[in-house]
């Protein structure tokens, strides 16, 4: 975990920097308020972004975790909308979400599909049984007055609870990869899963269990994005969200090849790419402009990065 | 300390790769640059597709060939086999684009960001500007070079991660062509140009086959020819199969990337050209998911996601298999939710079956190998290595 | 029995006969002229009866395109009317792939809801030159066809700009507007924000600050609004183009504490969520279009034209929706609810 340090630390500085520059040059930036709403722009970013780096670090990749994220979440709206308790509807969705996790799991490391493949795939599958069952609508709308699900868009003492969400889950998963064993293996299985394999880890499980992990907490994230709309909104699945989250969570130091990264990394990237598009945001530039300068400046940091690194770059430049 | 590692295990695997009688069984191994590390890049990541037959692909693309032509009324008629090679020439190009940079040792999820930008562009210089066809196309393939080169210089000479920069290009390509519509609607709305060639290329026939069909065959053919017989071709191959054996080779491997990612924004943007001239039509979720049809049409051929295997034709039967499941299931009235989950499960069926298949054919022959030799690694913990 | 009973009863039997075979001539169709109801019904069923209508609207999985489908299902089915839908899920390449196939298989009638002005033009052209009716429903293509049916995109532009002007302009606010459009190159966002812009472009108090595109997505209006709110924290109105993703930026207004001070407009197909938006607070107030009485239209239309006799694309007709204003509880009526298995 050594050498990747560095990323997370040069990110962060980034995002530091341009706290930096933004404070001083544009007005109204270093207030109460405007952090806040910075924060609760990210938020469902970062959560995403801490369940994908789970499975990224377990040498893995999860391109259906929006589908997982909006399916389970609004199979909670359903439930709600059909006159259950609103904890027992939340209970049904996290049950949803565990499950698709392990049916990824499952086709990764018991079918030993790709991940990046497999997941393509279950994106498609996982959609297309819930819009051909249980949600043929793509706008699932919660009923009036919400009930107690809203409250996880509302705010708390000032606080917006989607900040909250994300801190808690940051700390969940901080603990799980950092104090855990099944965390420590993770690691071990994402750095070198045959050396892994003969160290007798149960790698299948591990692989599994990264899975539902991301699920779980994509899962998070798919309600509070529903609590912020008070509606389900399907067809945000066919944007290019879940690529925004990927490249939060490896700009901020999680290595695609498996094996390193941390929580940190997630909050550096984060920090990153909320903090620039707040700047921008009052600096009335355009929602595409901003686009396109996180993009480049992701770039910048992923160019900086390489330069940074070792030179064994054959090994690393394949196929990732 | 990583980079230690590395350099230990390294020699050990390529010293199991010369000996033949390793259980590398025609399938499993080859694609190993060092049992550690980057068995895990490719194993969890992008798998070990090793040897998977031509054979299945095809039979696969005929079966579902015949199952729609029995559901699907007028399926075989020749104006819908027509419709249907038109449909399918775009995509599979983009699908080709793909597999061009796979087959050299990395990966483009920029195609269909580049596909849209042509599209606009080819739109923008042929409907609002009203410059000459021949101009248009030589900018919409000069703007496919470009993104190309952008790409291949970060990923060959400042060294960056493929899967990431060609990431961070497509969210900039993308909304690059979102601000670029939004700032030209009405005028693409209204630009209502059309000449003899452009109609051709959109709507008319070489010998009974449509244009961008034609083209698709063409361009094919003459990649078949490059990849194998010529030596660009072959050292593109190389490169992806073992860059550092390559390089030491005396290949420049580094000027290799760079031309694959050229090439595969050319061909990308061929696709938008003959798109352009088909529909023109730009909106928001022009070529959206197409970078994830092209890689699913390149695993669904047997190509091998970590590179230097694989053939034109297998990346054109992946893209026929993916073509005819979505256009088949469209053709039948099915509602969306039905059409996406069938779509899911036949992916997921068909690659899991292959590998399945092959792990067993290589555990076969990994026992045979056994059997004359005792310098091999025990048959099960050779399969073992294939996991994530 | 002289002859004279035989010739009563036989002028008699005459009579009865002669009635008998006058009653059923009458009854034949051939002389159908005495029975005007029973050959409307007749003629009716001949040229409607067994015929084929063909929908395609850019996705099944939203209330405005099921009510359409419901409305119109319902009584194809019982005027003996084949109805064929084919779902794009909204996919232009998936849309143009299913008319071009369905033109292939020549129904009677084609129905299309355009996802954009550009994609289907010419297939629209080749489906009424190979004789097929073309019936293009609340979003036109630049192509004229057969019939529209549809609200007036460009006047719910103007008539909501007008109300905007009326409570921002002249001074009364900052007079700030934003504009969150749906897909920029459909005629639904083209032309209502053509209409719309003509009145503000008129007014000096009002500034339109942003036009961004969420492409009909919910959670993308709420970001673009939640960024716009905070470059003009000052905003008097936000006017969205289609009910559902305008509901992501009301949320994106409550959640900035400015819900009452921004009002959130938008033109609406009539969901129920939407008046019930409009109830609690969160909607200022939208136009409706009623997609309900819209599905009614599109079939008369689709009658009409089978009974016409005309050649397609020869004549062109106009059913255009009414647009209502929804401002509270006295307007539900405006809003429809799906069936329950919706």
């Amino acid at each position: 975990m050594g050498r990747n340090f560095g990323q997370e630390r040069v990110v962060m500085c980034f995002a530091l920097l341009l706290a930096a520059v933004f404070t001083i040059a544009v007005p109204g930036f270093a207030s109460w308020d405007n952090a806040m709403a910075l924060l609760r722009s990210i938020a469902v970013i970062g959560v995403l972004g801490l369940g994908m780096a789970v499975v990224i670090i377990g040498g893995g990749i999860d391109l259906s975790q929006i589908v997982v994220a909006l399916v389970s979440a609004g199979g909670a709206a359903l439930m709600v909308n059909a006159g259950f308790d609103v904890s027992v509807a939340l209970l049904t969705g996290l049950l949803v979400a565990l499950l698709l996790g392990a049916a990824n799991g499952i086709f990764v490391a018991c079918f030993g599909i790709p991940s990046l493949f497999a997941t393509l795939a279950s994106a498609l599958l996982f959609m297309g049984l819930a819009r051909s069952t249980v949600m043929p609508s793509t706008i699932i709308n919660l009923p009036p007055g919400g009930g107690s699900f809203l409250f996880l868009g509302a705010n708390w003492s000032g606080i917006p609870v989607p900040v909250i969400v994300f801190a808690g889950c940051a700390l969940a998963v901080h603990l799980f990869l950092a104090r855990t064993v099944p965390g420590r293996f993770i690691y071990a299985l994402g750095d070198n899963p045959s050396a892994a394999w003969l160290a007798g880890l149960p790698v299948r499980w591990l692989t599994v269990m990264t899975f539902v992990f991301a699920a779980a907490i994509g899962y998070l994230g798919g309600l509070v994005m529903v609590a912020s709309t008070a509606m389900v909104d399907l067809g945000t699945a066919k944007s290019t969200m879940v690529f925004d989250v990927i490249l939060v969570a490896v700009a901020g130091g999680v290595s695609l090849a498996g094996g390193r990264g941390s929580v940190a990394s997630v909050l550096a990237g984060t920090m990153f790419v909320g903090v620039l598009l707040n700047g921008m945001a009052l600096l009335d530039v355009n929602s595409q402009v901003q686009t396109i300068i996180k993009g480049s400046l992701l770039l910048t940091a992923i160019v900086f990065d390489s330069r940074l690194r070792s030179q064994d770059e054959e090994a690393e430049q394949q196929g990732v | 300390m990583m980079q230690a590692k590395e350099q230990i295990t390294a020699p050990l695997s390529s010293m199991s790769r010369q000996d033949p009688l390793c259980a590398d069984a025609g399938g499993a191994g080859e694609n190993e640059q060092g049992a550690g590390k980057l068995a895990g890049v490719s194993g969890a990541l992008f798998g070990r597709m090793n040897g998977i037959d031509a054979a299945v692909p095809f039979l696969l693309m005929c079966i579902l060939f015949g199952l729609f032509a029995l559901a699907v009324p007028n399926y075989l008629s020749v104006g819908n086999l027509q419709q249907l090679m038109r449909d399918f020439a775009e995509p599979s190009m983009v699908a080709l684009a793909m597999g061009i940079v796979i087959f050299g040792g990395g990966i483009d999820l920029s195609v269909g960001a580049t596909f849209a930008i042509a599209n606009y562009v080819a739109l923008y210089l042929f409907k609002i500007e009203a410059l000459p066809l021949g101009v248009a196309v030589m900018g919409v393939l000069a703007a496919g070079a470009v993104i190309g080169a952008l790409n291949g210089v970060l990923i060959a000479y400042v060294k960056t991660r493929p899967f990431l920069t060609t990431l961070a290009m497509l969210l900039v390509l993308r909304a690059g062509h979102d601000l670029v519509t939004l700032a030209h609607t009405v005028e693409l709305a209204n630009a209502w140009r059309e000449t003899d060639t452009w109609n051709f290329l959109g709507a008319g026939f070489v010998w009974g086959i449509p244009t961008n069909m034609a083209a698709l065959i063409v361009l094919a053919l003459a990649l078949h020819v490059v990849l194998t017989r010529m030596r660009f071709g072959l050292h593109i191959m190389a490169t992806g199969a073992d860059r550092k054996a390559a390089r030491h080779a005396g290949i420049d491997t580094r000027r290799v990337t760079l031309s694959i990612y050229i090439l595969s924004g050319m061909l990308a943007s061929l696709a938008g050209l003959f798109y352009a001239a088909r529909q023109s039509s730009a909106g928001s979720d022009t070529g959206l998911g197409w970078e994830v049809t092209a890689l699913a049409a390149v695993v669904l051929g047997g190509v091998s996601l970590a590179g230097g295997r694989g053939s034109v034709g297998r990346v054109l039967m992946g893209s026929a298999i993916l073509f005819l499941l979505m256009s088949g299931l469209l053709r039948m009235n099915m509602p969306g939710g039905a059409s996406s989950a069938l779509t899911g499960f036949t992916l997921l069926v068909a690659v899991a079956a292959h590998i399945q298949w092959s792990r067993w054919r290589d555990r076969q022959r990994a026992i045979g190998a056994r059997k004359s030799s005792s310098a091999t690694l025990p048959a099960d913990i050779a399969d073992e290595r294939e996991q994530p | 029995m002289g002859r004279d009973h035989f010739g009563n009863l036989g002028r008699k039997w005459t009579g009865v006969l002669a009635l008998t075979l006058a009653s059923c001539l009458m009854a034949s169709p051939s002389v159908a002229q005495s029975d005007p109801r029973a050959q409307m019904r007749i003629d009716f069923d001949k040229a409607v009866k067994g015929k084929t209508v063909a929908w395609v609207p850019i996705t099944m999985g939203t209330p405005i395109d099921q009510i359409w489908t419901e409305v119109m299902r319902s009584h194809f089915d019982k005027l003996g009317v084949n109805f064929i839908l084919r779902d794009p899920d909204f996919d232009s390449n998936a849309q143009l792939q299913a008319v071009t196939s369905l033109i292939n298989e020549k129904p009677d009638v084609l129905i299309v809801q355009n996802i954009n002005v550009t994609l289907l033009a010419r297939e629209l052209k080749r489906a009424m030159d190979n004789g097929i009716y073309v019936i293009q429903v609340n979003m036109m293509s630049n192509q004229p066809s057969d019939a529209y049916v549809g609200v007036d995109n460009v006047d719910s532009g103007r008539l909501i700009a007008q109300d905007i002007v009326a409570e921002c302009g002249g001074g009364k606010s900052s007079g700030k507007v934003a504009i969150v459009q749906g897909e920029a190159t459909s005629a639904g966002s083209l032309d209502q924000l053509r209409g719309a812009m003509e009145v503000f472009n008129a007014d000096k108090s009002i500034t339109v600050v942003s036009t961004q595109a969420a492409n009909w997505d919910a959670n993308k209006a709420n970001e673009i609004t939640a960024t716009v709110l905070r470059q003009h924290p000052d905003l008097c109105a936000t006017y969205g183009h289609w009910g559902i993703m305008q509901q992501g930026a009301a949320q994106a207004v409550k959640a900035a504490g400015l819900q009452g001070k921004v009002k959130v407009y938008a033109s609406s197909d009539g969901p129920r969520s939407d008046c019930d938006l409009v109830e609690e607070g969160l909607f200022y107030k939208i136009l409706s279009y009623r997609a309900d009485v819209g599905g009614a239209q599109i079939v008369d239309a689709v009658l009409t034209l089978l009974q016409s006799g005309e050649k397609p694309g020869t004549k062109r007709l106009t059913l255009l929706s009414s647009n209502f204003w929804v401002t509270g509880p006295q307007h539900r009526h405006y809003c429809y609810d799906l069936s329950p298995t919706q």
